[in-house]
């Protein structure tokens, strides 16, 4: 039995302030399957699990931005972003949203249910580095990493933002859902974002009613924010980082655009293996001006909102 | 002490150290796997088809889970025959596996300046993969046996590397099928590739691949594969390198037995990253067990009733 400390790593944003470590690490081997164990499993709504996983060489070596392909009761395995690491602990979280078998199975797993891994996939998001980013704005303020997400884009998101307070941004997010109801992880976002959390609803039950399109326009006018005030302060440096279904993706990219805040997107695609063998999660990209089909699962998740979305 | 056991087998001209050989598709060039393997303990690789011009393949989704395997429409994706001499045969050859290359044309004319510029190279292997369709018939080439023997014999004229022509399963008659590769001058026969299918996603009425269909491979088409190979086996006379489903070392040890010479594994590394390297010191232990000294000693010992 493996020992680990389940109190180390929840989705109330505890955690935080632990030694999680911080900062790009190598993966120690070339391996990329490892047996793991289901350390808790609790629902955080209707359609959303939390899984946390003890996997310490993926918890060691995973960024933000990259995924895990688990093993689960269906032939396929189940591709999901890393919500949350505890490398000190050597466990990793995933937020679930049911969609069919292979979800509804890992989402009813029992601590100790034993896990097969690959792990860590595909290239992560490349978080503002705030000593050089400084220097070059002249601003003498730290970068904003600004998280746009919705739907099970939203997981991976909450990573990236505790990484990127760790190194020092600043940080906020604009996450939407369908209803009040729906909203999940408000005070685990909350904790992360050092700059505000704007949440959307598509009924208006909670925060800005719409969709994350609506809540990204609005936010220069927030309640609060002397009107016409930008996001950013002035000189600061802006990188915006999106997870989410399709339209979602390209608002942000296109919001970033006009601002010209440099973006990046997470993409989802049907995959079969997810380390790079079948070529079937293949994405139009645009690169130099060229068409060209990359892998989600290898040269992605994470793409330039440019390449995704050409002008 | 333990049983020496000696792994390697006899494909038509070719000598394998063991008959454990990526199916093409599955693996790409061996470039992704380096990271985890040592592609050197393989049978070989049979890298990803090449075709003369590059190729951006079909539109996602590409692939749908079945019961027990997956459909496919990558559409061969490829960089074309200039990028793949320049850069992923070299690859190849520094990385020193057995090197099998699939090649696929729309005519006859793609599949013999294919295998003339693969002729004088560090492929060891020319795998002809007939399941593509051909402009001029609309059919696929490996659909009709005349057709089989036409490119077979026009790439073996311009070629003495060994030719293994790999059938496609969507024929009424394999044996007539590789009797034609047979008589077109193959070294041996690849079978089987991939099987046509559909899914379908009943909430938006439409099927869940964009290419509308897709090749099942997996498991689920072990079955299907195990008679084929025995089929051509027991009517055919030439080597079979049997395919489809092989998960585990007991799968490659009843594709020997079947007929195959030697196996190819596809799905089955998509799964599990070391599913290949795992199948080899499993085939070892297995007749370590059973006491069988030479595994090739098992191709086509199937007894039937
Ligand atoms: C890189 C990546 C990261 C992801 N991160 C998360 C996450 O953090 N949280 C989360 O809840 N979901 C995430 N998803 C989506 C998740 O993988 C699918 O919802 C899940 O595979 C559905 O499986 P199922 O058996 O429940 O559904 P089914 O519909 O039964 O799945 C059938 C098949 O379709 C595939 N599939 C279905 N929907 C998707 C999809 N949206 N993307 C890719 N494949 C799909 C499945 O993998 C499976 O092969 C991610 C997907 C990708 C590609
Ligand atoms: C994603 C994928 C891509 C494939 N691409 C090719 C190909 O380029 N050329 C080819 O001859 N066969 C291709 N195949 C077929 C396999 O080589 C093999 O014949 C088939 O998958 C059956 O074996 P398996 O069940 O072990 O996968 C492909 C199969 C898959 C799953
Ligand atoms: S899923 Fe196999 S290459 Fe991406």
């Amino acid at each position: 039995m493996t020992q680990v400390n389940q109190s180390q790593l929840r989705p109330d944003g505890a955690g935080l302030n632990q030694a999680t470590g911080s900062g790009p690490l190598k993966a120690t081997s070339g391996q990329l399957e490892y047996a793991a164990e289901v350390v808790s499993c609790h629902q955080l709504n209707a359609g959303t699990y939390w899984l946390q996983i003890y996997c310490p060489a993926v918890a060691l070596s995973c960024q933000p931005g990259q995924f895990v392909n688990l093993s689960c009761s269906q032939f396929l395995r189940r591709p999901f972003g890393v919500a949350q690491v505890d490398r000190a602990a050597g466990i990793i979280a995933i937020g679930i949203q049911l969609k069919g078998q292979g979800s509804a199975d890992l989402a009813a797993s029992r601590p100790g249910r034993a896990l097969s891994v690959l792990g860590p996939l595909g290239q992560g998001f490349t978080l503002p580095q705030p000593g050089t980013e400084q220097l070059s704005s002249g601003s003498g303020q730290p970068p904003l990493l600004l998280a746009a997400g919705g739907g099970s884009g939203l997981f991976p998101l909450l990573f990236a933002l505790h990484e990127a307070r760790l190194q020092g941004c600043r940080t906020a997010a604009v996450l939407g859902f369908r209803s009040r109801d729906r909203v999940v992880l408000a005070d685990s976002f909350r904790a992360v974002c050092s700059d505000g959390l704007t949440l959307a609803t598509d009924d208006g039950s909670l925060g800005v009613r719409g969709t994350v399109a609506t809540a990204l326009a609005q936010l220069e006018l927030l309640p609060g924010e002397p009107e016409g005030q930008n996001v950013a302060r002035a000189g600061q440096a802006v990188t915006v980082i999106a997870c989410g279904p399709k339209p979602m993706l390209a608002a942000a990219a296109s919001w970033s655009r006009s601002r010209q805040y440099p973006c990046q997107v997470s993409l989802e695609e049907r995959m079969a293996c997810g380390f790079g063998l079948c070529r079937t999660c293949a994405c139009q990209i645009t690169r130099e001006g060229r068409t060209e089909m990359l892998r989600v699962c290898y040269e992605g998740p994470v793409f330039n909102a440019e390449e995704v979305f050409p002008e | 002490m333990s049983l020496s056991v000696d792994l390697s087998v006899q494909v038509g001209p070719s000598r394998l150290k063991n008959p454990v050989v990526a199916a093409s598709g599955t693996f790409g060039f061996g470039r992704e796997a380096q990271a985890f393997m040592d592609l050197k303990r393989l049978g070989g690789i049979s890298a990803k088809a090449v075709t003369v011009e590059p190729r951006l393949g079909n539109l996602p989704p590409r692939t749908a889970e079945t019961a027990s395997g997956l459909l496919n429409s990558v559409g061969l994706q490829n960089p074309g025959l200039q990028h793949y001499l320049a850069h992923e045969l070299p690859f190849m050859q520094s990385a020193g596996f057995f090197i099998v290359q699939n090649i696929a044309g729309d005519t006859v004319e793609d599949y013999v300046q294919l295998a003339e510029a693969l002729d004088q190279t560090a492929v060891q292997v020319i795998e002809l993969n007939l399941s593509c369709p051909n402009v001029k018939h609309g059919l696929s080439f490996g659909a009709k046996p005349p057709l089989i023997r036409e490119v077979t014999a026009a790439v073996r004229k311009v070629t003495t590397k060994p030719l293994w022509v790999k059938l496609t399963p969507n024929v009424t008659s394999i044996a007539e099928a590789a009797q034609a590769a047979r008589e077109g001058g193959a070294d041996a026969v690849s079978l089987i590739n991939t099987l046509l299918g559909l899914a379908i996603d009943w909430r938006s009425r439409r099927p869940i691949l964009h290419n509308n269909t897709g090749g099942l491979s997996g498991p689920a088409v072990k079955p299907v594969a195990l008679r084929m190979v025995n089929e051509v086996y027991r009517t055919v006379d030439l080597p079979i390198v049997g395919m489809g489903g092989i998960m585990t070392a007991e799968d490659v040890l009843e594709f020997m037995l079947a007929g195959a010479s030697c196996v190819q594994v596809g799905t089955a590394n998509l799964l599990h990253p070391q599913a290949m390297p795992q199948i080899i010191r499993d085939l070892e232990r297995l007749c370590q067990e059973q006491g069988i000294a030479r595994l090739s000693q098992l191709v086509g010992q199937l007894q039937l009733w």
